[in-house]
């Protein structure tokens, strides 16, 4: 994993230099900023559509999505149970640390698993969104190195996962469409599908 | 378990969540002409649809520029998911209460059409104890041509007066139908538009050999029904008409045409279902022969789909014009002044010339 560490250098000796790029890196990579956004294009995704075939297209998409995250949130927990990977910050010295101390393992990297399962999950409706999605999670996946709490190998991973989590459940989104349907059912009688 | 490290920090997501899905559903609005989330009227003014991008962005301006805890551990993974589904359900409730409160004052500040101003405006007691408004145009120096006007199910009192008078300033008698109470069922509603007509033909200042008869949404469908049934009937026109009863959405749709509180209504139990399928103004538009039947639908009906419809209705037979109105909605079409002037010229080529006079003039309604 030498290059993993090479890279990681190369992008966190950017850090502690310059304050405003230093406060832009903390604005986007804390747990809050992007994530958000990511989670309101799902939002945007379900309510877009304005003919009924659409609607069911993008609304099956968002559900299938929010299924994915689940699926990856849970290999995540479970790979965090196999294996253990210290933080940068706590396996190196003078690492630019420009966040807290994340106690959990380091990879992959939970936020840009997230990332990318919203990314990728819109993406399959809709390219502006999608590539909206793309943008964001690339630069959580940066910034998150930029400032010392994961490797590029993390972020990498991490995006892989994800992308692989919406793949799947597109997949073998069959088992799935009764859930589907009746969530789908029960927004209708909201008024809201 | 859940950790949620900071109740001070979660509550401050949740604002902040809120505060943005709400400015996304503004500009959902804006951008997808989404009437039950559209806290302003988006259409006049390219300025007012940056009214969402601000609302994110004053969103993001108030969480990152005061919250100074954004560096320390706070909530995160599931917990961050349910503070943001949090804020999803208070923006969605805040929104759409607020389009549903605000909607009749964006209503009211829409120009309405003028009524001309020596136009006769009665109400006409059509049959006990139903009421209607008759609108009489011209001196009775010849019989005028008329026309009954057959709102939807749940329109409001005076939707379609701005209509009714246009149709009236070029020259027709206008007899404008409300829905009683005892009419809103199969087979009650088929007695609408023949009593309509008896008191129409009663009038002295009505040609009772030029009627026609005019229909809004649901009241298209009886509209048809009504001409299909009856010979007197020389034109009929629909406006929306809702034709299949599978186009009676329950569902988001709903709200691109109207608020929330409205969408809730807008099955009326079920009734428009049922009536939409016992009037079956399909079958209905295949007996009209030889008379022409003119049916209307904006291009952006959210509740009709136009296509499917349109290529049904025409190969219905040579008895349909169905014109697609431009930037039109299922409920905007009936308020259209192009609408109005193209129904006008319509129906006067269909029941001959109006009086001459471009004075109107009053006439004593017998009911």
């Amino acid at each position: 994993m030498n290059w993993d560490w090479v890279l990681f250098q190369t992008l966190n000796n950017l850090a502690g230099r310059w304050p405003l790029f230093d406060r832009v890196i903390q604005f986007l990579m804390n747990d809050y900023a992007l994530t958000t956004l990511l989670s309101v294009l799902v939002v945007a995704l379900w309510f877009r559509s304005r003919t009924a075939a659409e609607r069911e297209a993008d609304q099956t998409a968002a559900i299938h999505t929010i299924i994915a995250l689940l699926l990856a949130s849970a290999v995540v927990k479970g790979l965090n149970l196999l294996f253990f990977r210290l933080r940068p910050f706590t396996a190196h010295d003078g690492v630019h640390l420009l966040f807290y101390h994340p106690s959990d393992s380091s990879l992959p990297s939970n936020s840009v698993t997230v990332a990318f399962t919203f990314a990728v999950g819109v993406a399959q409706r809709s390219r502006r969104l999608g590539a909206i999605g793309i943008v964001a999670g690339t630069l959580l996946g940066l910034s998150r190195v930029i400032g010392g709490v994961h490797y590029p190998l993390d972020v990498i991973a991490g995006a892989l996962l994800g992308t692989a989590a919406v793949l799947l459940v597109r997949r073998y989104q069959r088992p799935f469409s009764p859930l589907v349907q009746g969530i789908r059912a029960l927004a209708r009688r909201l008024l809201l599908a | 378990m859940l950790k949620f490290v900071s109740a001070y920090l979660a509550l401050s997501y949740v604002a902040f969540a809120t505060l943005v899905v709400a400015g996304l559903l503004q500009a959902l609005a804006a951008r997808y002409a989404i009437v039950g989330f559209a806290l302003l009227d988006y259409r006049p003014s390219a300025r007012r649809r940056l009214v969402g991008p601000l609302l994110i962005l004053t969103g993001y301006a108030w969480f990152f520029g005061t919250r100074r805890e954004l560096l320390t551990p706070g909530p995160a993974g599931a917990e961050l998911v349910i503070l943001f589904g949090a804020g999803v359900l208070l923006a969605l409730g805040l929104t759409l209460l607020g389009a549903t409160l605000l909607h009749p004052y964006r209503r009211a500040g829409l120009a309405q059409p003028q009524r001309p101003a020596q136009l006769r405006v009665e109400r006409a007691s059509v049959d006990s104890p139903g009421e209607a408004v008759l609108f009489v145009p011209a001196p009775a120096d010849r019989a005028a041509p008329a026309i009954c006007l057959v709102p939807d199910l749940r329109s409001r009192e005076g939707e379609l007066e701005g209509l009714a008078g246009e149709l009236a300033r070029q020259g027709l008698v206008v007899l404008l139908l409300a829905w009683e109470t005892g009419r809103q069922e199969y087979p009650e509603a088929l007695s609408m538009v023949p009593v309509a007509m008896a008191v129409l033909s009663r009038q002295p200042f009505v040609d009772a050999h030029r009627l026609g008869v005019v229909g809004v949404n649901l009241g298209g469908d009886l509209a048809l029904r009504a001409a299909a049934e009856d010979r007197q009937i020389r034109a009929v026109a629909a406006l929306a008409p809702e034709m299949d009863e599978r186009n009676v959405l329950l569902g988001l749709g709903l709200l691109h045409e109207m608020t929330y509180g409205e969408a809730l209504g807008w099955g009326a139990r079920g009734r428009r279902r049922r009536l939409i399928r016992d009037l079956g103004a399909l079958q209905a538009v295949e007996r009209l022969g030889p008379r022409t039947a003119l049916i209307l639908y904006g291009s952006e009906d959210a509740l009709v789909p136009l296509v499917t419809t349109r290529a049904r209705l025409e190969s219905s037979g040579p008895a349909v014009e169905v014109d697609i109105v431009p930037g039109e909605s299922h409920l905007s079409l009936a308020a259209s002044p192009q609408v109005a002037a193209r129904l006008a010229q319509w129906l006067t080529t269909r029941l001959g010339p109006a009086s001459p006079s471009e004075e109107p003039s009053a006439g004593g309604v017998q009911a």
